[in-house]
């Protein structure tokens, strides 16, 4: 698989949030202001040293792809990287209802009051510290364009679309100042296409990364991770504070369609490649690849984020020569389900050794002579 | 000069101490009566730390790097050298955590180690540093200790009543140190003792002999003209006086403070010993304002006028803790430049 200017044989790489150094949470340094980094700060230097520490566990694994491990600061991880993109961004007021899908639904959803731009950069500060961490292929990560158009409480467009597509105009802004400093891979997590793909997804998405140059576009999609929890779709059961109690949701609660809910639209959508959950799910996932003859290179989830249990390698190289079953190994590259953020860093080292490690042996059984 | 087997031609090196991210605080190990490592938190913060000091040395073009001393608690102004002075004897047998005040205005805020038994070595001083470091680098680093000759004098005797016998059993505590840091693949030692310049007495020597006996390792000796606080300690030049000393030491490179001094002494290092490898000061550790790639070659050409390259190693002055990470960074990163483009015209 084509990494950068690169060709390599199935690799590795991590989703994007990662669990921060626990010297790093919970202090007013790290809090990331909108705007680029004052050089001096304390600030940018706790920053750039908790990303060089998410790097270089990276690196000691053995991972092919570095990711930024999505470091936003703030005080809860699932909030920051939502809120990262609203408060650089012209229109918003950070504040409104709670958001309506039940294991998101602890966050509010900013509002929408005017014309939406973007105000200062997104990631410029972050891949900034990344290239500094690292001589390896990097990807950004961002989060996804539909994501923050329907978690907005939007006053003030038409319809969804018109917001979503100055949003994509405002990622296009940035997708070209990182090209223009230099990234092989950029990320959006559009993790609510499996609840909705249709013709405007296909065409925001695709007027934020025309014509980006030198840029590979991955896209990562999964089932839905809150504290360990998968999506499902709102109904009548308890709320507490305007948020759902995720241990009264049914058994049979109704849930997207997972993979299948994003074929064959996605075949619509220019993207280089994309990435979904396959590791706890299993392969059922991986039959529309084939049924809908998926031809672009795809991106596996091999690692269950979920389980605190680290896989052994053998469990990685099995999971991954069930993926060989649906996508030719040229085609093919791994990664974890979703973030690793909702594990202790400990454990989040150890899955990403198993996922190096699970890609070696399967690595040296496609090189050996049959 | 030969480093893992391959001659490296002026390679660089950084002293031994480097600014510590704000976020690490406090001291990182115990002495003897407490656990090795005081808290984990503190621990794995500091596993960090020296991820990013490797990291730092690496890009700037240091072929033997230091572990930085990450595990000083020493950013307070005013007991900025209180580690330096207890961290080895609060690990050694024999020796008593606590003391009278340090003799003069400087040193009054460092109490003295008393000695009130035999000099032991009880358990290892530095494994965690190696272990935190190996994990941190793939490249050769050095980690530094005062010695004994510089122990025996700012130590309290109250069981010896003999300076040297004291350094002899400090040399004999600290050579098992050694020999357990190279056993679990230690590569470079430095000894820091900055005595000379005050007492050429050849006993140190002695010391040294027994400090490195069986030591598989590079050697280093750092020598300055002191730095407490950012002060200097010694006004006068010493380079001549100190040569016989150098003569004699078992040591493979002795390194020594040189910009901040000018390059008056340069010349008496015409009869620096031709088996051993100088180290020589580019970077000014006094003075904040960061070098240029330009003047550090200057310095360096300069120093190659008395040294040739295969036995000259470029060095700071001396440790750049005092520095801000930026300052410090910057600084090192001159010197790999100008170590590069000196090395390139050769």
């Amino acid at each position: 698989m084509l990494v950068g200017h690169e060709d390599i044989l199935l690799p590795t790489t991590m989703v994007g949030n990662y669990p921060n150094p626990r010297w790093y949470d919970g202090y007013a340094y790290s809090r990331l202001p909108p705007g680029a980094l004052v050089y001096d700060s304390l600030t940018r230097e706790a920053y750039e040293d908790a990303v060089l520490a998410v790097v270089h566990d990276q690196e000691v694994a053995g991972l092919d792809i570095i990711s930024d491990g999505r470091v936003h600061g703030g005080d809860s991880p699932y909030a920051q990287v939502v809120y990262h993109y609203y408060e650089r961004m012209r229109g918003y007021e950070i504040d409104g209802p709670q958001l309506g899908l039940p294991i998101y639904s602890t966050l509010f959803s900013p509002t929408v009051v005017g014309e939406v731009s973007r105000r200062t950069s997104f990631a410029l500060p972050t891949l900034r510290a990344v290239r500094k961490a690292t001589t390896k292929p990097v990807k950004i990560s961002y989060q996804g364009i539909h994501v923050l158009a329907a978690a907005s409480n939007d006053q003030y467009y038409k319809d969804l679309r018109e917001l979503a597509i100055a949003i994509a105009k405002a990622y296009r802004e940035d997708f070209l100042e990182l090209a223009d400093v230099g990234v092989e891979i950029i990320q959006l997590d559009e993790f609510l296409w499996p609840y909705e793909l249709s013709d405007w997804q296909v065409e925001v998405f695709n007027l934020a990364v025309d014509n980006v140059p030198g840029v590979q576009f991955w896209v990562h999609t999964c089932w839905g991770n809150y504290g360990g929890t998968p999506g499902y779709l709102p109904d009548e059961t308890e709320q507490e504070y305007g948020a759902y109690v995720l241990a009264n949701r049914k058994d049979d609660a109704a849930a997207p369609n997972r993979a299948f809910g994003i074929f064959p639209k996605v075949k619509e959508v220019h993207l280089d490649v994309l990435n979904y959950e396959v590791g706890r799910t299993g392969p059922d996932d991986l039959k529309p690849l084939a049924d809908f003859g998926w031809d672009k290179d795809f991106v596996a989830g091999v690692i269950d984020v979920k389980s605190t249990i680290t896989e052994t390698a053998a469990e990685v190289a099995d999971r991954i020569r069930q993926c060989l079953e649906y996508v030719p190994a040229e085609r093919l590259g791994l990664t974890t389900d979703c973030g690793l953020v909702m594990l202790q860093r400990m454990t989040a080292q150890s899955k990403l050794r198993a996922l190096a490690d699970g890609a070696a042996i399967v690595r040296a059984e496609l090189s050996r002579p049959s | 000069m030969e480093i893992r087997g391959e001659e490296v031609l002026l390679p660089v090196s950084a002293v031994s101490a480097y600014p510590r991210p704000h976020w690490l605080q406090g001291r990182v190990f115990g002495s003897l009566q407490e656990p090795t490592w005081r808290s984990q938190g503190l621990r794995v913060a500091y596993e960090d730390a020296c991820k990013i000091c490797a990291r730092e040395q690496e890009k700037a073009g240091l072929h033997v790097l230091t572990d930085g001393v990450q595990y000083y608690d020493w950013e307070a102004p005013g007991y900025q050298l209180e580690p330096i002075f207890h961290y080895i004897t609060e690990n050694l047998g024999g020796c008593a955590p606590y003391g009278p005040p340090g003799q003069g205005v400087k040193y009054r805020p460092f109490y003295q180690s008393i000695i009130k038994s035999k000099i032991t070595w009880e358990r290892p001083i530095f494994e965690g540093v190696v272990m935190t470091m190996q994990n941190a680098t793939d490249q050769p680093f050095k980690v530094a200790f005062l010695g004994p000759a510089q122990q025996s004098v700012i130590v309290k005797d109250e069981y010896y009543g003999d300076q040297i016998a004291m350094a002899r059993d400090f040399a004999i505590a600290l050579n098992t140190e050694l020999k357990y840091l190279v056993d679990i693949g230690l590569e470079a030692v430095q000894l820091i003792d900055v005595l000379p310049p005050y007492t050429t007495d050849m006993w140190q020597i002695e010391m040294q002999n027994i400090l490195f006996d069986g030591v598989d390792a590079t050697k280093f000796w750092h020598v300055c003209y002191g730095s407490v606080d950012g002060q200097r300690d010694v006004f006068d030049n010493h380079a001549t006086a100190m040569m016989a000393l150098f003569k004699e030491s078992p040591a493979d490179v002795i390194h020594l403070e040189m910009a901040n001094k000018g390059y008056d002494e340069l010349p008496a290092f015409r009869d620096f010993p031709t088996d051993k490898v100088l180290g020589v000061g580019v970077i000014d550790t006094k003075d904040m304002q960061v070098e240029t790639p330009e003047l550090v070659e200057a310095r360096i050409r300069g120093a190659l006028e008395v040294v040739p390259p295969d036995r000259l190693l470029i060095a700071p002055d001396c440790g750049l803790g005092y520095f801000s990470r930026t300052v410090a960074y910057a600084k090192l990163r001159a010197m790999g430049q100008a170590a590069d483009n000196v090395r390139r015209a050769l």
